[in-house]
């Protein structure tokens, strides 16, 4: 029976101030703000509970120190004249302080739970010698605080430094006594000069308090509670996030509201990114409304150095720890979404959330164990990796290429998550309870596609990106391996992640090989361009690395010389397999073929390919155990060349030929760097390349780039084709 | 302005396959009521899920002014309004911004919703409770602010699944009134009901659904005729007495291969 066509009326548009999916995200967040159930969470929890703990805490410590039947503090001195020069001040500045009336005593600074006086014992210096390291007692434990003197001649003064870690609440309290008493003699100075006819004497005491870290000293890291306090921040984050996350998805279809919303012409991905926003926006307050209220209970009970580390409280601690909250947030709300989606009730979706949130908390904990240092395999664990991020940020001793893993690998596995959330949400078998399961996620689909979605294409980055940086790094540690045996390796490894990964994803999930790498045919002059460029686009590269600053150049020369020395006992033929040829084969079916494609049929071709080079740029910047930014232009200049070749040509072939030629001939100019230093060329006067070079290689990159532009873009071709 | 066109769809449970709903063909002309009568189990929610391109069809297609369900589904979302009895409203929302949120879901200008909301506050009396949050109104309120957001961004098909369901007479006759006045405004609409007495009141076209198979289509007194029998009560018994021959008539489980 043919159907009745009629002629589609226009469909009004709208013309609203803001996106969409905002305009979706706030109605979300005005739906859930207004719930009282997640009022408690947000704002009765953080009131209640941080004060009750600090309470708890407060009360524990005076357990602990009035169980002592006198307060004793262990003081250090770097010689028996600051022994001398402390015990002639102090008492003077004890009496003051004795003095003082109720108000101004209401100040002082006596530790938790005494009123008598405490005792001072002096460990330091050593009675036969005479010396002491100071430091090195206050971060072992032997002694609380360490007093340095040095006199100032110009200033009239002395200069007292007070040694101390901020992670004993004792060496803490030990500080603010002694450095109260000598505060005191100053004040009192300062009132008798102001009654002078003409003040302008100095203060007596310039005093410096340095906290000591454990990293600092020779001593392993121990437990301290700083290491909790992100694990609390976290609990209460994914208490924040877990209600939401119910409520928008299992709850909306327990409602009877899903059925009406997703009856609406608005694609299901973009209602679901809506409620991911509420979601993580609720989270992210919910740890803002916690941090603060920790915040003001350690200050008002005074246990902040205690609660955040040895650098203490700071607004940079609270941006970082908001910062990393926020990841963290954007990567749970994404997990629990994919659950959530997929319950059809609320008591359903509590049942899958309980064990996965008890599972997934084991490798937080974990993580509070003393010992454990943050590295390239703890860097890419959902959990760990911020939970160990946050105590190194708590304690000021952030590693740089694993801060950036750790903020990596949680953007990536957030993407899969939420691509794997929207698959699922609003589907007939959440909505109608069909014959649906988890497999159907995994399921091969029975028509073949034309390129990965973007989904696959995440998914491929989520398991390229730890499997890289974790196997990379065994790979680098194999010194007892020939450097021939290990760059093979490293083409194995080359292959097996960069050609083989995208290969079985591609396979798994029905992707035409043909379409879905761009691995057809190219016409001859395709070939010439690329041919050409590939050699002529080296002198740019070299000139943008010669850009970096001279430290860090000499340091990545130093690098590179190291492992070339290394490379001089390998057979050219050998270096230029491993380390030319395959790489570039298997980087430009991963980053041209798998991903731009996949990339292409989402957004706009420039998007696609500027993507996949900012993806290629950062790759290329982890260098072993280190991060080499340095790196990052140059490969991303690579990268939109090899991708603006792969969309004109249509083609991977041409950029393939493109990378093979480029990275060969850097290699071979490295096995020849002794007949170019004979042509002045790589000295210290004279590293940048002779103009006539640069000249000659714009000429020729510039005729390539003419050629290819001349090509027809296949872009209207694969589109064509994907239909 | 909707075609129904060989629609059918199986589904898979415990490794048979169901087939819900089998073949089906009908259309529905602008200004016309077209009633989808079955037992409960008939295939017409299916049916109605199929049109709308929240299902896929195993087979067949559905179109709607021109857009077909299975390729546009967007498209023919947006010229729908569908009003379920197991719809719900947002609890902490007013109708207002209910109504106003459904609005820019199906791409109202803030200007055009804004006069379609009162369009629909002095077509459903909603004046009075229209800043009242959902969960605080009652049964017959909450059924007139689900029938308004049906038709806030007046769609010229109207999807009604099963209406009444749950409604005392007050409320019937609300829907009743409702469909009257849909057909008054030149909208195709499609009433699924099992609620035969309904569906004689308020439908111009019926179609007799049983086992995913539509077995007689007509007005009433067509139906009359073909039955042999004077209300639809008496249809209903005889269909019901009849049983599926084979796949090809009817909806039935087919063991997988």
């Amino acid at each position: 029976m043919p159907l009745n066509v009629e002629m589609p009326e226009p469909i009004e548009k709208s013309y609203w101030h803001s996106p969409r999916w905002w305009r979706l995200a706030l109605k979300e967040l005005r739906e859930i703000l207004r719930d009282r159930r997640t009022i408690i969470t947000l704002v009765a929890m953080p009131l209640l509970i941080y004060p009750l703990l600090g309470v708890t805490l407060q009360k524990l410590l005076m357990a602990q120190l009035t169980s002592k039947s006198k307060v004793e503090y262990r003081l250090a001195f770097q010689s028996h004249d600051d022994q001398r020069l402390f015990r002639q001040y102090f008492g003077q500045g004890h009496v003051i302080v004795a003095q003082r009336t109720p108000y101004e005593a209401s100040n002082r600074t006596e530790p938790l739970g005494t009123t008598e006086d405490p005792f001072l014992e002096f460990v330091g210096p050593d009675q036969e010698t005479g010396n002491v390291d100071v430091g090195t007692m206050i971060s072992s434990g032997e002694a609380d605080i360490g007093i340095i003197f040095a006199s100032n001649a110009q200033r009239q003064s002395v200069q007292m430094e007070i040694l101390y870690r901020s992670s004993s609440p004792f060496s803490c309290d030990a500080r603010r006594f002694v450095e109260e008493r000598f505060r005191a003699i100053n004040e009192e100075f300062a009132r008798k000069e102001l009654a002078r006819v003409k003040p302008g004497r100095l203060l007596p005491f310039e005093i410096h308090a340095e906290s000591l870290t454990r990293s600092g000293k020779d001593h392993g890291p121990t437990f301290s509670l700083a290491t909790l306090v992100p694990l609390i921040l976290i609990l209460m984050t994914v208490t924040g996030a877990v209600y939401p996350a119910i409520d928008l998805t299992a709850g909306e279809r327990e409602r009877g509201t899903l059925e009406a919303l997703v009856s609406s012409p608005v694609p299901r991905h973009e209602l679901l990114f809506a409620k991911y926003i509420a979601v993580v926006s609720v989270a992210v307050l919910t740890a803002l409304a916690n941090l603060l209220s920790m915040i003001a209970t350690a200050y008002a009970s005074g246990l902040e150095g205690l609660l955040f580390g040895s650098s203490g409280l700071s607004l940079r601690l609270v941006a970082s720890t908001l910062g990393l909250l926020l990841i963290f947030a954007a990567f749970f709300s994404a997990v629990i979404l994919v659950l959530t989606s997929f319950a059809r009730s609320f008591k359903e979706a509590q049942a899958y959330l309980i064990p996965v949130m008890l599972v997934s908390l084991a490798p937080g904990v974990i993580c509070l164990l003393p010992g454990i240092e943050f590295n390239g395999w703890l860097s890419v664990i959902p959990l760990a990796n911020i939970v160990l991020l946050a105590r190194d940020v708590f304690d000021n001793r952030v590693i740089p290429i694993w801060a950036l893993a750790t903020l990596l690998s949680t953007v990536l596995y957030s993407a899969v998550a939420l691509s794997a959330a929207a698959r699922i949400f609003g589907t007939d078998a959440v909505l109608y309870g069909s014959d649906g399961s988890w497999l159907d996620l995994l399921r091969r689909p029975e028509s073949s596609r034309q390129q990965a979605s973007l989904t696959q294409a995440t998914l491929g980055l989520a398991i390229l990106f730890p499997a890289f940086l974790i196997l990379g790094g065994m790979t680098s540690r194999m010194t007892d391996v020939s450097i021939g045996y290990r760059l093979g390796i490293n083409a194995g490894l080359t292959i097996l992640l960069f050609a083989g990964l995208p290969i079985v994803l591609a396979a798994i999930s029905a992707v035409n090989f043909r379409s879905g790498f761009s691995l057809g045919g190219a016409s001859p002059l395709s070939f010439v361009a690329a041919g050409m460029l590939g050699l002529s686009l080296w002198p740019f590269a070299y000139e943008l690395v010669l850009l970096q600053t001279p430290d860090r150049l000499s340091e990545f020369v130093k690098l590179f010389e190291s492992f070339k020395t290394q490379l001089d006992a390998v057979p050219l033929a050998w270096k230029l397999i491993s380390l030319a040829l395959v790489p570039a084969i298997c980087e430009e079916l991963f980053f041209r073929g798998y991903l731009q494609t996949a990339f292409r049929a989402e957004m706009s071709t420039p998007w696609a390919v500027g993507l996949s080079s900012l993806l290629f740029g950062l790759f290329h910047v982890i260098v072993r155990d280190a991060l080499f930014f340095e790196r990052f232009a140059p490969t991303c200049f690579l990268g939109l060349i090899l991708g603006l070749v792969c969309v004109k040509t249509g083609s991977l072939w041409p950029g393939m030929l493109l990378h093979s030629l480029h990275n060969g001939l850097l290699l071979t100019i490295s096995s020849y760097t002794a007949q170019l230093k004979a042509m002045g060329i790589g000295n210290t006067e004279q590293q940048h390349l002779p103009t006539l070079w640069l000249v000659v290689a714009g000429t020729v990159a510039s005729i390539a780039g003419g050629l290819l532009v001349r090509q027809r873009s296949r872009t209207t071709e694969t589109k064509n084709l994907a239909l | 302005m909707i075609s129904v066109n060989e629609l059918t769809r199986h589904f898979r449970s415990n490794g048979r396959t169901i087939v819900a709903v089998d073949g089906l063909s009908f259309q529905v002309k602008s200004g016309e009521v077209y009633g989808l009568l079955g037992p409960n189990g008939a295939g017409k929610t299916t049916t109605l899920r199929m049109i709308l391109g929240l299902l896929a069809p195993t087979s067949g297609d559905a179109e709607v002014n021109g857009f077909r369900a299975t390729s546009q589904p967007d498209e023919v979302k947006r010229r729908i309004g569908l009003v379920s009895a197991s719809s719900g409203l947002y609890q902490w929302l007013t109708p207002r911004e209910m109504l106003m949120f459904f609005a820019d879901l199906f791409g109202v200008s803030p200007l055009r919703a804004r006069s379609r909301l009162d369009e629909m506050v002095a077509l459903f009396d909603l004046g009075e409770f229209i800043d009242q949050r959902c969960a605080t109104l009652s049964t017959g309120q909450k059924q007139r602010v689900t029938l308004a957001r049906a038709l806030m961004h007046d769609p010229p098909v109207m999807l009604l699944d099963e209406p009444t369901r749950g409604l005392d007479v007050v409320g019937t006759h609300v829907v009743f009134q409702y469909i009257d006045k849909l057909r008054s405004l030149g909208k195709a609409v499609v009433v699924s009901t099992h609620r035969l007495d309904e569906a004689s009141h308020v439908c111009d076209r019926m179609g007799l659904l049983h086992h995913g198979r539509l077995w007689h289509e007509g007005t009433f007194a067509e139906l009359q005729q073909v039955t042999g029998c004077s209300n639809l009560f008496d249809m209903f018994l005889k269909l019901l007495g009849q049983k599926p021959e084979s796949s090809a008539s009817g909806a039935e489980v087919i063991d997988a291969p």
